[in-house]
């Protein structure tokens, strides 16, 4: 059996149990209530979990879009009745529906901002819930509640608890089963680089707002389901169960239970939720034992528990791995040792045009009137001092700054206004100053994100695993495989890349570069924080790297030696503009060079 | 349409907005200080509420005893943040600091709760008996909203006075820039940090306890909806890391709720509806709000 189906397959098998239980009446209705809230308890979790602990957004209203599930399923059954037991999935679909709508809804600040402004954001939305949707006495009767009658499926009549458990622990199998199908595709790697770095996840080629967006939608469909579930339990559903309290201790409990993990934050939604049930000595208790445990959590390890325990097997695993093989950073890396059949390129045909680019910051010109040509398969190098502007214009050039004045071309498009996940996705990739890698995330998954742009499956057909999505995903796995073990690193592809040094970063950070078989990569500073050692054979690298992708490459650096041996032109920036360009030897002895560098002579 | 006259309206949006500006100044101080939004500190409030109503109505204590009492515990809360969560969280990740200051908010309304009960409670003014009052068209501004108007100028100077004037002020503010310029002043970032906390700890309590009074009843996790989030509101339309700007956006604030709720009726949550309005609106036009630095890219 696959491993992502065996916790689905167990909590179905749950279902079945506690489904003859009942029927034999082996399990009490009052204990098969508690479990079921257990269950709801886990669903909601799950929805949290995946706001939170995988796209690192912070959502402070879940028991906001969990109201608004439970407020919609009274509504439908109000007013429509039973209806032949088509009550029941529209009532199902529609809290799914509406819960996703106004998640996105809520989620829509967080386009710009995060942290800090979105907790904030989604802090009103709940108060605004909580004082004024939930005070429509025509939604949620007020201090009255609205009556739920147990639903009729089909011919079956759900009017047990333990039936409804069973149904319940259905829905938390189909739930788990897509998170965990969810984070094996491009747009769960897709929301850990969000979580890491926005520039980052777009460096990639991954749509930031778009992801983002589908990550609030899904976390409210899935607390909109809980919120009818839940509806169908309770019965009468009064709005003091959704008030800003429940919100602050679900987000409490899945933090505790560990952000990141479903195992986790299910059996911590789970077991607050049965044990003051059981052990009534500790009702009141836990509410008090929640955030205590939350504090201590956080002080000790601010990222969560799995991630710090993730870190540690990371790192034991790479010295255990390490053990007998000689220092990591003088091996001689191979990377392209392979030939590749290259991608057919019109032979020196113009690649990359930037037009009399001007970049200002707060009235300081950090580019002024720059122009610059990348002919395709070419190298061409960008030097000059600190502070001319280098990295500004590679900004420019990948989408991350908005030029005041200029343009920028590639194969002859205007791209000046282009988002720069759509730039990646046309063949512009690149490396930053600081590695540009998700550090919390595994080798492979990196190597796969690189690739992201390649990977053109839809979210539902990823979701289920259809329309050839396997197929695709298998086929970039054995490509980002193939290239660490060409970077010699393919023994680490299931460590996380924060555990290995900066120069081993680095040649993963170039492989990620040329993962997408890009026309054009943008390499800033590559043998910045390299071993000696290691940088030694960069130069190397990039000249195999270019002709074995038949990639152009636009190099900064500050280490001419690399600047003479991989590049043929160069450009020379300082002061925001250009002062010289040419054949690199040449350049670097012009005597307004050697100036911009060295200082006036005297 | 307005139910009441004009100024009677404005005059009680001030005196919200005074009793906000306490929040207000608290959340920025926290922002400017550890770029961290203290979400604990609308339940500060409740609890010394709660301390102040045990020791006052419970045990006859007079006011000001029960009042300062509450306040050492509120400071006692604020400088046990400082110790035990901001110190050790010097380096981690913001958001994570954050989601631990909710984890405080949510320790002291379980604490309420196991102690005082789920039940609302009655905090009298410290001025009962007295039926003086300055009458304001139909309305009659009650000592409670004057104590509360002084008390929040007199905080509100003093802590300008102390931040402008004084080296250790200067410190302070100088630390939110850049901690290293705070030690060139010769002011060491722990006890800038402590400051911030437990002054940010202090203007919760001081709200709560004059927030209460005007309630009628007050009950566990109240404050933190009710007068938090309407501080968090003016400290985000001053721009978070302004202090004037807080106090602008705190009488900004009180105003809405005053007229909102005026005009509406109170129960509909008119103003909170508002205010998510304002939220976005600021959001989306000018992160910086009215009179706060560019943020941070």
């Amino acid at each position: 059996m696959k491993r992502e189906y065996e916790a689905p397959v167990f909590i179905a098998a749950l279902a079945v149990m506690f489904f003859v239980l009942g029927a034999t009446h082996a399990l009490s209705s009052a204990q098969a209530a508690i479990i079921d809230y257990a269950v709801i308890a886990g669903i909601l979790a799950l929805s949290l979990n995946l706001l939170m602990g995988y796209a690192g957004q912070i959502s402070l209203a879940q028991a906001s879009f969990l109201g608004l599930g439970s407020f919609v399923t009274g509504f439908v059954v109000s007013h429509l009745g039973d209806n032949h037991g088509l009550g029941l999935p529209l009532s199902l679909l529609l809290s799914v529906v509406i819960g996703a709508i106004v998640a996105m809804v809520v989620g829509l600040p967080a386009i710009r901002l995060r942290g800090v402004y979105l907790a904030i954001a989604t802090f009103a939305f709940a108060d605004a819930f909580d004082n004024y949707i939930f005070n429509i006495q025509k939604l949620t009767g007020l201090g009255s509640g609205v009556t739920v009658g147990r639903p009729r499926l089909g011919p079956w009549h759900l009017a047990t608890d333990a039936t409804l458990l069973s149904f319940a622990l259905i829905f938390l199998a189909i739930v788990w089963l897509l998170d965990t199908r969810l984070m094996s595709i491009r747009h769960g790697r897709a929301l850990l680089a969000i979580r890491e770095d926005e520039q980052i996840a777009s460096s990639f080629g991954v749509p930031v707002t778009q992801e983002k967006m589908r990550a609030f939608l899904m976390c409210g469909a899935i607390a909109g389901l809980a919120g009818s579930l839940y509806a169908y339990q309770v019965q009468v559903i009064v709005k003091s169960s959704y008030a800003l309290q429940i919100s602050l201790f679900y987000l409490i409990v899945v933090v505790v239970g560990g952000l990141g993990s479903r195992y986790g934050v299910v059996a911590s939604a789970a077991l607050f939720t049965l044990l003051p049930y059981w052990f009534t000595f500790l009702k009141g208790w836990d509410i008090i034992i929640a955030p205590a445990l939350l504090i201590v959590t956080l002080v000790r390890n601010p990222g969560g528990l799995p991630d710090h325990f993730q870190r540690l097997r990371d790192a034991r695993e790479l010295k255990r791995r390490r053990e007998g093989e000689e220092d990591i950073a003088g091996l001689r890396p191979k990377i392209v040792g392979i030939e590749r059949d290259a991608v057919v390129a019109p032979a020196d045909a113009e690649l990359l045009r930037v037009e009399s680019i001007s970049v200002t910051f707060g009235g300081l010109n950090a580019v002024n009137d720059a122009s610059l040509e990348v002919r395709s398969g070419a190298a061409v190098g960008l030097i000059g001092p600190n502070g001319a502007g280098k990295s500004t214009l590679f900004n420019v050039i990948s989408g991350f700054e908005q030029p005041r004045s200029g343009r920028v071309f590639f194969e002859g498009n205007d791209i000046t206004t282009a988002p720069s996940h759509e730039r990646a996705a046309l063949g512009i990739s690149r490396t930053f100053q600081h590695v540009g890698l998700v550090r919390r995330a595994t080798l492979l998954d990196n190597l796969m994100l690189a690739q992201h742009t390649r990977l053109d499956y839809g979210a539902i057909v990823g979701l289920t695993a259809l329309g050839g999505s396997r197929r695709l995903e298998d086929e970039s796995r054995a490509n980002a495989l193939e290239l660490l073990d060409e970077i010699g690193l393919a023994d680490f592809a299931d460590l996380r890349v924060e555990v290995l040094s900066t120069g081993q970063q680095r040649l993963v950070e170039l492989a990620c570069a040329v993962a997408s078989r890009p026309r054009l990569v943008l390499l800033d500073e590559p043998s910045a924080g390299m071993a000696p050692a290691a940088a030694e054979h960069l130069a190397e690298q990039l000249a195999r790297l270019r002709k074995n992708f038949s990639t152009a490459l636009l190099l900064i650096e500050h280490h001419i030696p690399l600047v003479t041996a991989v590049c043929d032109t160069t450009y020379v920036l300082d002061a925001g503009s250009v002062i010289a360009s040419g054949p690199v030897r040449k350049v670097i002895k012009q005597p307004e060079v050697v100036t911009a560098y060295m200082g006036e002579a005297v | 349409m307005l139910h009441a006259p004009i100024q009677t309206v404005v005059i009680l949006g001030l005196a919200k907005g005074a009793i906000f500006a306490l929040m207000a100044l608290g959340i920025t101080l926290t922002y400017r200080a550890a770029r961290v939004i203290n979400f604990a500190q609308g339940e500060i409030g409740t609890t010394a509420a709660f301390v102040a109503w045990w020791l006052i109505a419970k045990h006859g204590q007079p006011w000001v005893v029960g009042a300062l009492l509450a306040l050492a515990v509120a400071g006692l809360i604020g400088y046990g943040m400082h110790r035990f969560i901001a110190l050790p969280m010097r380096e981690a990740p913001r958001t994570s600091v954050m989601i631990t200051t909710l984890g405080v908010a949510f320790l002291l309304f379980g604490i309420e709760l196991k102690l005082f009960g789920p039940s609302p409670e009655t905090l009298p003014t410290p001025f009962s008996g007295s039926s003086w009052g300055i009458h304001v068209g139909s309305f009659v501004l009650t000592p409670i909203y004057i104590t509360a108007m002084l008390v929040a100028g007199a905080i509100a100077g003093g802590l300008a006075l102390l931040l402008t004037r004084t080296r250790f002020g200067l410190g302070v503010l100088a630390s939110a820039q850049d901690p290293a310029s705070a030690r060139l002043l010769g002011i060491p970032a722990n006890l800038v940090s402590a400051f911030t906390w437990i002054a940010a700890a202090l203007l919760g309590g001081i709200a709560g306890l004059l927030v209460a009074p005007t309630q009628g009843v007050f009950f566990a996790f109240q404050m933190s909806g009710l007068i938090f989030f309407r501080g968090l509101v003016a400290s985000l339309i001053g721009g978070l890391d302004s202090l004037p700007g807080a106090v602008v956006g705190a009488i900004v604030v009180g105003e809405i709720d005053s007229f909102a709720g005026f005009i509406f009726n109170r129960s509909a949550g008119v103003p909170e509806l508002v205010l998510l309005a304002i939220i976005l609106v600021v959001m989306v036009v000018r992160p910086a709000g009215l009179l706060g630095a560019e943020v941070a890219a």
